[in-house]
């Protein structure tokens, strides 16, 4: 999956317009990064990565690229 | 005298290598009953077997959604035990997706573990050959069944499903005097629901609070083991509210 891609992915779940998310931007600045998305981005690392996010993981992102770098 | 006494009878118990099939198995031992301890797990099931009193008691590691085996492991364990009086399905598995993330595969997996194995279970066990007249089938619901909850949909729906079935049971088995009944618990302190909240608090979603707090796997256990038992003979088709007041 390339960069672009993934951040697609983010785009969709946040239901944001594309282009609205950059590798740099911060997650505490983005309004709809609340709880239920947190848990949908569980499910989607799950699903589109095979991997297992933990919340405690999720804690430590700050950035989307932190995301990006977890996703692989 | 004890009222819970379940000597000289046997019980499946589903979802017994850990947490409250663990602690059911565990119970059920205690008054004298024999345990047949289904699990995926079969390092859970030794540990459960661990702390069981009595003897006689059988572990059997097996999916419950591998559908066309069931029947091949209900003969089995029927050849080992003669007959049963009772049922307890406590397998269950959790899930928390927000509806944008919601798909019908991941519907079916919670349904295959909490409900479809439940029903494929009542199905073959209670066939008049291998199920006493008497007996009592006991299912693990939650008030997830009757409330809603960000993020459980998929729970929610299955453990509603297992009431409606429920009611549905202890009508179709009344003439033989099987009782059909579910537990509702709130939040119960077993691994499985630690990690939930570990989970809520890194997230920021809101743990249930009940005013009596969580309960102990124990409570669940002992619910259970009275509805399993000779002291009610008339309690069907209804499911009991564990919940520390939490639905008050």
């Amino acid at each position: 999956m390339t960069t672009e891609e993934k951040i697609a992915l983010l785009e969709d779940m946040l239901e944001l317009d594309n282009g609205s998310l950059k590798p740099e931007t911060v997650l505490a600045d983005i309004d709809e990064y609340d709880s239920m998305v947190k848990l949908s981005l569980i499910v989607l690392m799950d699903d589109e990565c095979g991997k297992k996010l933990t919340g405690e993981q999720i804690r430590e992102f700050k950035t989307v690229q932190d995301i990006l770098d977890f996703m692989g | 005298m004890n009222i819970i006494d379940l000597s000289n009878k046997t019980f499946i118990v589903t979802g017994a290598g850990s947490g409250i099939g663990q602690e059911t198995a565990r119970v059920l031992s205690i008054q004298g009953a024999k345990v047949v301890m289904l699990d995926l797990n079969q390092a859970g099931l030794d540990e459960t077997l661990a702390l069981m009193e009595g003897t006689g008691h059988l572990c059997k590691a097996c999916d419950l959604t591998d559908f066309e085996a069931l029947p091949t492991l209900v003969k089995d364990i029927m050849e080992q035990c003669g007959t049963i009086d009772g049922l307890v399905h406590c397998a269950g598995i959790s899930s928390r997706k927000p509806l944008n993330v919601l798909k019908a595969e991941g519907f079916s997996k919670v349904m295959d573990v909490n409900f479809y194995s439940f029903v494929e279970l009542v199905r073959l066990a209670t066939k008049k050959k291998y199920f006493n007249d008497g007996g009592s089938i006991v299912v693990m619901s939650s008030i997830s069944s009757i409330r809603g909850y960000k993020a459980k949909s998929e729970y929610c729906v299955s453990k509603a499903a297992v009431d409606a079935f429920v009611r549905c049971m202890a009508l179709e088995l009344a003439d033989r005097k099987i009782r059909v009944n579910s537990v509702r618990p709130a939040e119960v302190l077993t691994p499985l629901a630690l990690k939930a909240r570990e989970t809520n608090a890194a997230v920021g979603a809101s743990d249930f609070n009940a005013p009596l707090g969580p309960s102990d796997p124990y409570e669940v256990a002992n619910t259970i083991a009275f509805l399993l038992s000779d002291a009610t003979k008339t309690i069907t088709g209804t499911s009991i509210l564990i919940d520390g007041g939490g639905c008050i």
